[in-house]
């Protein structure tokens, strides 16, 4: 082989083997993509499958616990009516969620249009579940004087019922003397033990808000024995959360733009400008989180004071809060049983506000609290501000309002992105204001105050070291502020033998019936009179009555904490009827009527079938109507006032003439059957025994029969309507032998068929006879009675059933 | 043999203290609520598994006075076995729930957990794993000074480079590098201690070592032992955070 055939052959081989690879390179990512489709198709068949099975299986479970519900509602066991009943809702929430999957959701997955079905699948539950509830009060709650309710809010978790009201005069003017002019409406947030709020829920709401009413955020709250009510002021606007979406929605993927990233700036700023005032104000908010910040066209405003704290309360902390807005630090400490006095709960304020700012950039929850990574556009400076906010108890912020100075600093900078955390106000070792707590405040009347506790340890560092409180009454739980520099100038006047403080008012009017005795026993200090022996101490019924309330608030207490160690079903657990329970009821009523339909319908195809099928042949049938079918003689009853209405009768000039006769066509006319028989030129007698005046209804049925009738071509011998001058006297002859057939038998009677059956063979000039009489159970009624014999005429059937048809006005089938 | 650590936190977790319940729930509750989402997928609704992993903690401060050491079971067998355990009884509990009848919960012995079917997988010993070095860093964070942190996140998580990290906090490279191996000496010791707490066995407790995170001795040098424990933490930290993101979607998507 020559050189150049050998460089050719090499040359052909790479060529084929890069051929190869190129094939293969390019088949590779359709196999795959084919791959991917077959896979995919194959989990979409499988889920369809899984899903149906379950589907079946939820509503085989769902029928055969429905009895188990109807049983126990029936024995008057709600208990387990209600526990089959949530039984029966999960599995028709199961079946629910199979069909939208079979139907939209798995096919949205094998077509890859998750994002189609996002919005029926988060953005649709989040508005169902945000949605308000009854516009008005229920009647066991009762109205809230003063206001005229014009709608509902969402009630959020804490289990209150919140309405928006408009005050009327009066109400505003009291609003204006307490320093809140201009209110028009209001939201009132109700806790009713009526309504299915809890003793703690209500104990919890109503903890803080002596404190938020003097900072103006309550208008007006008020406690009887079985309600507890609060006013603000109504907020209108949007929550943070929904104008976060929104303002992703418009600024794509990457993140939010230069405009909606300066709004969040506002907004942040304007909730840390909210709470540098609770917490200068003595105040810890506690559940700050989008939901709660209300955005207008101006600013944004918090809601929501379910869980507004005193951060002097004496009160141990509480885990309560929104996941990923809590700190789990507080968490810890509240396991720990540390007391608010304990902490500075502004901290855990500056990091719900630093979660808040975190979700807003990145329209998602810090899942992971401190350590969530910032994913989306976000200047560097709002990251750290972020971070420094969420950091550790000790680390972070130490006030909302050095968070506030960061803030601003962002928001007034040209370029956000151009900022570097070195150079924000917290960092360049600017002095931040950190004004101690506002001493206008007074501390939560809960007990007396205790030492603080752990206050030295290093994660208490920073706490401000609450005021000293000297206890005024043990018996009232009342206490006064005692600062040692101020002692003589502020605080409780020492009253020598009587060991009474004066109650520390501020100048302001004391609390009606709380210091009335101690007031009693200053004046009578300085009058030199006796002091009265229990000034200023409740009666031993009241103190009894105190204990007693103390020791059932400890119970529910208990039994609370004990409700919430049980599983999930027994935390759910609610006697009565439930959706379950309902469910059930009309599954059964459904069921049961359906069973009923059919077998009202199966009685009726068996009773027309027996009458359709007669071994004796008759004048047929008539739907509904008892009719006797006899070999020679037969009948046709009909009660008119419930006959079914048939098509009119076609006149005699517009009938079609055809071989089978004008009563062929009426019949035909009425119902398309084929009657191969006429009665044209029978004779039909009526006896009438219904006594003159008829009334109008039964003249109205009669005479439009007989009309028929005679447009039938039928010979009408004795017709009260239309023979003017009467029967002759052969008729006459004929209506008396026939009364005397009938006797007092009954028209249905088999006898009387019997017997005029042989009457008419007997008369050869009467072919049929209609009886008439009133009914005898319904004044006004009116019994049709045909009899006709069947051996006398060879066209029986067509023309009974013509017959039947004219006199009853209703057809029969042919045989 | 059980080391200290492993003990004192077994002990505190056997006096009850509800602080050491919450760290195992904040540390360990992600990983068991995917995995009793995987196992119960079709069965059980969200709401349900997050039921269920309180209750595997439930159960799980029931079997600690029963624990032997001498069965020789992984910490996550034990969990994971556990976890099972609740997960079955809960299919027990609907079965006589649907019969109409009751049926008492079953007994937990440590007899149950070294059974086959309770072997974990890889991805789960994985993610027990990954909590673990999660909660170290966690720790750390508490630990360490606010910046010195922030420098190390910004330098290895956010990927960084040395130069803008001194750029954006006003100081210097070297200042920088000194800072993060502060950071990264504590975290080490933070992940030998966290491992060593939550592990039963040996085994366990060279998985810091087997992961690439503790090895530097078989590394060439310093810098790029450094370099691979940063590579290794960033990857693992990553993957934890995807985690919680699906478990918090999950919580979302509860009703569907």
């Amino acid at each position: 082989m020559s050189a150049v055939g050998l460089f050719g052959l090499i040359l052909g081989l790479l060529l084929a083997i890069g051929a190869a690879f190129a094939v293969v390179a390019l088949t590779l990512p359709v196999v795959r993509a084919v791959g991917i489709a077959v896979g995919s198709i194959f989990r979409f068949v499988g889920m369809e499958i899984s899903d149906s099975l379950r589907l079946v299986g939820s509503v085989i479970t769902s029928v055969v616990l429905a009895p188990f519900v109807l049983a126990t509602v029936i024995l008057g066991r709600w208990s387990a009516a209600a526990h089959f009943g949530r039984a029966i809702q999960g599995e028709v929430v199961t079946a629910g969620a199979c069909v939208y999957r079979m139907a939209i959701g798995h096919p949205a997955v094998l077509f890859r249009a998750r994002a189609l079905t996002e919005g029926i699948e988060r953005r649709l539950p989040e508005v169902v579940r945000a949605a308000p509830g009854r516009d008005r009060p229920s009647a066991r709650v009762g109205q809230f004087q003063g206001y005229t309710i014009v709608g509902s809010l969402s009630g959020g978790g804490s289990g209150g019922k919140l309405y928006v009201a408009e005050p009327d005069a009066i109400k505003q003017a009291a609003f204006e003397r307490q320093g809140a002019p201009g209110v028009q409406q209001v939201v009132i947030k109700s806790f009713s033990l009526q309504d299915g709020s809890t003793l703690p829920q209500i104990i919890r709401e109503s903890r803080a808000l002596d404190a938020a009413k003097k900072m103006g955020l309550v208008l007006e709250h008020e406690l009887t024995n079985d309600r507890f009510f609060y006013v603000m002021r109504f907020v209108p606007g949007e929550s943070l959360a929904i104008v976060t979406h929104r303002m992703h929605a418009a600024s794509g993927d990457s993140g939010l733009n230069d405009s909606a990233l300066r709004r969040t700036v506002g907004y942040i700023a304007d909730v840390l400008q909210t709470l540098t005032g609770y917490h200068e104000g003595g105040l810890w908010h506690k559940d700050i989180k989008p939901d709660n910040i209300i955005v207008d066209a101006r600013r944004a405003q918090i809601v929501d004071l379910g869980l507004v704290t005193p951060l002097r309360s004496n009160m141990t902390l509480t885990t309560h809060g929104t996941e990923y807005f809590r700190d789990p630090e507080l968490v810890r400490l509240a396991l720990k049983g540390v007391k608010v006095h304990q902490v500075d709960g502004a901290r855990f304020d500056v990091y719900a506000t630093g979660a808040v700012l975190f979700s807003v950039i990145e329209n998602s929850f810090p899942a992971h609290g401190v350590l969530s990574p910032l994913t989306k556009r976000c200047p560097e400076a709002m990251k750290w501000i972020i971070r420094r906010a969420m950091a550790d108890y000790d680390k972070r912020y130490p006030t909302a309002r050095a968070m506030l100075d960061d803030v601003r600093f962002v928001a007034a900078a040209n370029d956000p992105f151009g900022i570097k955390p070195i150079e924000l106000p917290s960092m360049s070792g600017a002095p931040t204001a950190d004004p101690a707590p506002s001493t206008d405040v007074e501390p939560e009347l809960v007990g007396a105050a205790g030492p603080a506790l752990g206050a030295s340890s290093s994660s208490m560092a920073g706490v401000p070291s609450g005021p000293r409180l000297r206890i005024k009454s043990w018996w009232q739980d009342r206490c006064s502020r005692f600062d040692r520099g101020r002692a003589g100038r502020r605080s409780g006047l020492w009253l020598g033998p009587v060991g009474l403080f004066a109650h520390w008012d501020r100048g302001g009017p004391s609390p009606k019936g709380k210091n009335e005795g101690a007031e009693e026993a200053v004046a009578s200090a300085r009058r030199g009179s006796p002091i009265p022996k229990n000034a200023g101490r409740p009666s031993a019924e009241e103190q009894r009555t105190r204990a007693r309330e103390r020791a059932n608030a400890a119970r529910e207490r208990a039994r609370q904490r004990r409700a919430a160690r049980r599983t999930p079903i027994a935390n759910d657990f609610r006697p009565g009827v439930n959706v379950g329970v309902a469910v059930a009821l009309v599954m059964l009523l459904v069921g049961g009527g359906v069973v009923a339909v059919a077998i009202i319908k199966h009685r009726d195809e068996s009773r027309q079938a027996q009458i359709e099928a007669p071994a004796a042949p008759g004048i047929g049938v008539i739907p509904g109507q008892r009719v006797p079918l006899l070999p020679r003689a037969g009948t046709a009853s009909v009660d008119l006032d419930t006959a079914s209405d048939v098509p009119s009768v076609v006149p005699a000039a517009s009938r079609p003439q055809s071989g089978l006769g004008s009563a062929l066509s009426l019949a035909a006319a009425g119902a398309g059957l084929a009657i191969d028989q006429t009665v044209r030129g029978s004779r039909v007698l009526v006896v009438c025994e219904v006594t003159p005046p008829l009334s109008t209804a039964a003249r109205n049925r009669i005479a439009p029969m007989l009309t028929r009738l005679h447009n039938a071509g039928v010979i009408v011998l004795a017709d009260p309507f239309h023979d003017a001058s009467g029967a002759d006297q052969a008729t006459e002859d004929r209506l008396v032998s026939l009364h005397r057939q009938r006797e007092l038998r009954s028209l249905d009677s088999r006898q009387l068929e019997d017997d005029i059956g042989g009457w008419l063979r007997a008369d050869t000039q009467v072919d049929f006879v209609v009886w008439i009489e009133p009914e005898p159970q319904r004044p006004g009624g009116v019994l049709v009675q045909l009899f006709g014999d069947r051996e006398q005429r060879p066209d029986w059937n067509g023309a009974a059933r013509l017959l039947a048809y004219a006199v009853i006005k209703d057809l029969v089938r042919p045989d | 043999m059980l080391n200290t650590l492993t003990t004192s936190f077994v002990a505190r977790l056997k006096a009850r203290d509800e602080a050491a319940w919450f760290e195992l729930w904040e540390t360990f509750g992600p990983v068991i609520r995917a995995q009793l989402t995987k196992w119960g997928r079709g069965k059980i609704g969200v709401e349900t598994v997050r039921d269920l992993s309180q209750e595997t903690l439930a159960a799980l401060s029931g079997s600690l006075d029963r624990y032997d050491p001498a069965k020789g079971a992984r910490f996550s067998t034990w969990l994971l076995a556990i976890a099972k355990h609740v997960l079955g009884d809960e299919m027990d509990r609907r079965m006589a729930l649907k019969r109409g009848g009751g049926k008492g919960h079953a007994e937990l012995d440590e007899s149950w957990m070294s059974r086959a079917g309770t072997r974990a997988d890889v991805e789960y010993e994985g993610a027990v794993f990954r909590a673990k070095v999660e909660k170290a860093i966690r720790m750390v964070e508490h630990d360490c000074d606010f910046a010195d942190f922030a420098i190390y996140r910004m330098r290895v998580f956010d990927g960084m480079s040395g130069k803008d990290v001194a750029v954006a906090l006003g100081t210097s490279e070297p200042t920088v590098s000194r800072r993060l191996t502060k950071v990264r000496d504590l975290l080490r010791i933070r992940i030998a201690e966290v491992v060593a707490m939550y592990s039963f066995t040996e085994e366990e407790q060279r998985e810091a070592e087997k992961s690439g995170l503790l090895d530097g001795a078989k590394r060439k040098s310093e810098k790029d032992a450094d370099s691979m424990f940063d590579e290794c933490l960033c990857e693992i930290f990553h993957t934890q955070t995807e985690l919680r993101k699906r478990d918090r979607e999950a919580s979302d998507s509860a009703r569907w």
